[in-house]
């Protein structure tokens, strides 16, 4: 598994590209999350920002053993994950898992499982930052710890 | 002995510092549950939290609060992850 975590934005094509290269590899599939408006049905909203904490020592950890549970359920070759932190803005990118697997369905399983896992386990935190410079924590949703259980 | 004490997001605004070096002695703590109580009578706000707040044990997410701390831990507290 290779983890990125970094400030700077990435190519999802880059990522794809060197999932590819195993002779084994048949399938490779990606998830994308980008910062979208947090403004209900306000999508003109163009200052607003998003500041994503982590907590460096841990997120290694952490998403080795998210990999590791991945690999007990499912046949496949390789992953990578990369998750920015610091200060984004809307639309922009926020992390990438890719999974690499000989067939397609053991890598879309294993990137959602890992995506749904991440949200609850990985160490990150956002706060989002309106255009009037309110400051909010994101709490968690009901959603993505039912998501998360629904693999238990 | 000597530990760290780690806050992250909306804890560590609360506390207002991200690590705290603490030396055991000068509190009872045995386990991560009588840390955070001690925490808590100093960081009065801390306790605000006491329903939501995960802990970290060297880098591991820790269930069970009775867990015993030893000398050189590594040990965060924070609020639920809003990660991905």
């Amino acid at each position: 598994m290779t983890v990125f975590v970094q400030n700077k934005d990435f190519k999802a094509g880059e990522t794809i590209n060197r999932l590819s290269k195993e002779n084994t590899t048949g399938a490779v599939v990606s998830f994308v999350g980008f910062v979208r408006s947090f403004y209900d049905g306000q999508s003109d909203a163009k200052d607003m920002k998003l500041e994503i904490e982590h907590y460096p020592k841990m997120t290694l950890k952490s998403l080795e053993q998210i990999e590791q549970e991945a690999r007990l359920r499912w046949s496949i070759n390789n992953v990578e994950i990369i998750h920015r932190f610091g200060e984004l803005k809307m639309n922009d990118q926020i992390v990438l898992v890719a999974v690499s697997s000989s067939h397609r369905k053991e890598a879309f399983l294993a990137c959602e499982f890992i995506i749904d896992y991440l949200k609850t386990e990985a160490p990150f935190w956002k706060k989002e930052i309106t255009d009037s410079k309110e400051e909010k924590w994101v709490e968690i949703k009901e959603a993505d710890i039912n998501k998360k259980n629904n693999w238990l | 002995m000597r530990i760290n004490v780690l806050f992250f997001a909306k804890l560590r605004e609360e506390v207002g510092e991200n690590k705290l070096s603490i030396n055991l002695e000068e509190f009872s703590s045995a386990t991560i549950k009588d840390l955070f109580d001690d925490l808590s009578t100093n960081y009065k706000r801390l306790s605000l939290y006491k329903g939501e707040i995960k802990a970290a044990l060297n880098q591991e997410m820790v269930k069970d609060w009775n867990v015993k701390i030893s000398d050189g831990d590594e040990i965060a507290f924070f609020p639920p992850i809003t990660g991905g």
